[in-house]
């Protein structure tokens, strides 16, 4: 019985909480062409939305970066469990539990020059390829 | 009869997994970390990450996360801060700064920020 309530309990997403960072909307892909991953890529991007979430999984990620037309997320899973007979800092046992789980959604840009090729991540005003004005947004050109 | 046998036979192993649940979570403190940056954040080492009781004024840096942990005895505060340090780390953290500790049911819990220094030492 406790089993069962602990396998509802995760597979229930709660604490949702989303952020979109460009003022351009881009259309839906199909779920399986968007990457996850696990860090930064090597590739320069930018940074199209974060998401957070508890009870989701990394595919749950994935699903949400396909819906607003991402290449990849990065997933990171944070907090959980923490056993007391660790000693060290760099150990921890229970590393796959985690109480919440994070999905920073990124579009390639195309390589621009040194800077571009040092992977740095930028914010969504530059858009990787052209996207539509989210309603309500100031038609204005990209700053940079 | 048939009743006993039966409730015995249910019963023990319940009763275990009871006891080895109630002790796994005893074994345990959790840890809760809620993202407030934006973007990606390369992960830090867990033993180089700061415990903090106020923030730096020395160097500029960014708060990227709110951690807070529970369920250690009060004696516990050293393990506390190395769960901290362990959890704050994959997302980037290079401090925690811990803005209240407290002991609410005989447990020790702490609140805090996950920060990252935005120029190196």
């Amino acid at each position: 019985m406790t089993t069962v309530v602990f396998m509802l309990a995760a597979g229930c997403a709660s604490d949702e909480a989303n952020r979109y960072y460009g003022p351009f909307k881009y259309s839906a892909r199909p779920v399986n062409s968007v990457e996850i991953l696990s860090a930064a890529p090597p590739r320069p991007y930018v940074v199209l939305a974060d998401f957070q979430s508890r009870g989701e999984s990394p595919r749950d990620m994935q699903r949400k970066a396909a819906a607003i037309g991402a290449d990849a997320v990065v997933v990171v899973t944070v907090g959980g469990y923490r056993a007391k007979s660790d000693a060290w800092a760099g150990e921890d046992s229970q590393h796959q539990s985690y109480s919440r789980i994070l999905g920073t959604a990124i579009l390639y840009k195309e390589a621009e020059g040194a800077d571009a090729a040092a992977g740095k991540g930028t914010d969504a005003k530059e858009p990787a390829r052209p996207g539509t004005l989210l309603p309500g947004t100031p038609r204005k050109e990209p700053s940079r | 009869m048939r009743r006993t046998l039966l409730r015995g036979s249910v019963g023990a192993p319940a009763l275990l997994w009871i006891s080895v649940l109630v002790a796994w979570l005893g074994a345990c403190a959790t840890v809760d970390v809620t993202k407030t940056a934006k973007g990606i954040f390369p992960p830090t080492d867990p033993n180089d990450v700061e415990i903090l009781t106020t923030f730096p004024r020395d160097r500029p840096f960014e708060e990227i996360a709110t951690i807070s942990t529970t369920k250690w005895k009060p004696s516990e505060s050293a393990k506390m801060h190395n769960a901290l340090r362990a959890k704050a780390a994959p997302l980037g953290a290079n401090a925690v700064v811990l803005a209240n500790s407290g002991i609410s049911g005989g447990n020790l819990w702490s609140t805090g920020a996950a920060i990252r220094f935005t120029t190196k030492k």
